[in-house]
């Protein structure tokens, strides 16, 4: 993952980029039989079903054997302050493409919320570790940004290793790595592997942090592959609305029979 | 000129106003009132029954699902949880998912429930949906790390406020349980019927 084959790996991006424009497109639901079915259509649509559920199960087997018990020894023999020294200390690497994101997105003052947390926590939060600004700054990538700008999500992967993406988002990722000064500043300093270590230790601090509420959505769930899938559907779009007022988003929950839902029968 | 500009917006303000406040002012009580009363009042119970010692895990499981009954428009729920496949079944497996919905839901949320205390629950206020929904909104404050958004989904029905969804961060409930209900029926020769045996047996692996 360095930066050396860049133009190659830039051409990629955009080939990729345009393709997911051009899929956006021709992604259109059908419309069946009224609203009921596009909408179903939308919240379900996965025309790579069978290859990403066979990701999923790739996914989780290496979970159950690996990622999983890593993360519960690490929960368990890193004392809380230090993990959440961990997590401060990833979210504050994050500001400098968050507050690219927010601008590209045109939240400046989300932009500017990115520089404070980064600048007082980098400086009076000893590089980052701790959290002295406490600005509650959220996630912003390339994919929320697309999203902005109107590009639709694409059809649903799940990326080896990494689990679960919508197209946009997979694609953003891409652009988020060659757009992060931080990943620049580590090539000037010859931190090897930087991007390779630093996804790593997201994904441990975040894996750690969800243990169990990953266990219970796969006790609860009879179809745990369709169950992760809505979820991380809504969680993106949330993302997207910055958790801003979500009342547009929700289904309708009338029906032409108001009132007497089981009338039949 | 200016002067009658002037007056002519002071009317349309004061037209705008009496329109504005004019129903609350006579109606007892708005619905977003109503289900923000409502909610409260589930809070303050359930933070009594989960502080009450003297229940045991049973009783508390019990009024967990007395609470299920009278609070949620289970019908509701369970018709839009079927999604398009709700038209599709026939009168009997409708009945029979209700059913077996409801008992799926008292296993799958009766452990969280009984796992939370209940203190650190804020009710703020409520928003309107439509005419008949509104959203009250809550948070669920925590020691280290933001607060967890939770709406509630109230809808006005002819038994007075039912909650219709819960909605964590954005994510809802129903809409989740929706999207993967349909993922199980539209999977080949399984169906409703199927759907139905499926739950039946997570409620019998989780209930053991």
């Amino acid at each position: 993952m360095g930066l050396r084959s860049k133009s190659s790996s830039l051409k990629a991006g955009l080939t990729a980029l345009a393709l997911l424009v051009a899929v956006s497109g021709c992604a259109t639901p059908q419309q069946k039989d009224g609203k009921a079915v596009a909408v179903m259509y939308n919240e379900v649509y996965d025309p790579l079903e069978p290859m990403n559920r066979y990701f999923f199960d790739v996914n989780y087997a290496l979970d159950a054997l690996f990622f999983k018990p890593v993360a519960e020894i690490y929960r368990g023999v890193v004392p809380e302050p230090v993990r959440d020294s961990v997590t401060n200390f990833l979210t504050n690497l994050s500001q400098p493409i968050y507050l690219i994101n927010n601008v590209l997105q045109g939240d400046l003052n989300g932009a500017g919320d990115n520089m404070g947390a980064f600048f007082t926590n980098t400086f009076l939060g000893v590089g980052g570790l701790f959290d002295v600004a406490k600005l509650n700054t959220p996630s912003e990538d390339m994919g929320q940004t697309f999203a902005k700008w109107g590009i639709q999500e694409g059809p649903y992967l799940v990326v080896p290793i990494l689990g679960p993406r919508t197209t946009r988002a997979a694609v953003g990722g891409i652009a988020d790595y060659y757009l992060d000064p931080i990943n620049y500043a580590a090539k000037e300093n010859d931190i090897e592997h930087f991007g390779v270590i630093r996804t790593a230790a997201h994904g441990l601090d975040q894996r750690s942090r969800s243990i169990e509420a990953l266990d219970e959505i796969e006790k609860n769930s009879i179809d745990f592959y369709a169950a992760i899938r809505s979820l991380y559907r809504q969680n993106r779009n949330n993302m997207i609305l910055n958790g801003a007022s979500n009342s547009t988003q929700l289904p309708d929950m009338s029906f032409d029979d108001d009132d007497e839902p089981v009338k039949k029968n | 000129m200016f002067t009658r500009r002037k007056f002519f917006q002071g009317t349309l303000i004061a037209a705008a106003m009496t329109v504005l406040f004019q129903p609350s002012a006579f109606a007892a009580e708005t619905k977003e009132q109503a289900a923000l009363a409502m909610v409260k009042a589930i809070g303050d119970e359930a933070v009594a029954t989960l502080a009450d010692k003297s229940l045991s895990e049973e009783q508390k499981q019990e009024r967990f699902e007395k609470f299920l009954d009278s609070s949620f428009d289970m019908k509701r729920i369970g018709r839009f949880v079927l999604g398009q496949y709700w038209r599709g079944a026939t009168g009997a497996e409708q009945t029979e998912f209700l059913n077996v919905f409801r008992d799926y839901m008292v296993t799958s949320y009766a452990e969280k429930i009984g796992s939370y205390s209940g203190e650190n629950l804020e009710i703020k206020d409520a928003t309107s949906l439509n005419d008949k929904e509104s959203l009250v909104h809550s948070v669920i404050v925590r020691p280290n790390g933001p607060p967890i958004k939770l709406d509630w989904r109230v809808r006005k029905t002819n038994d007075g406020e039912k909650i219709v969804d819960v909605i964590i961060e954005g994510i809802s409930m129903a809409q989740t349980h929706r999207s993967e209900f349909a993922s199980v029926v539209s999977q080949p020769g399984v169906g409703v019927e199927g759907l139905i045996n499926k739950l039946k047996e997570q409620i019998k692996t989780a209930s053991n």
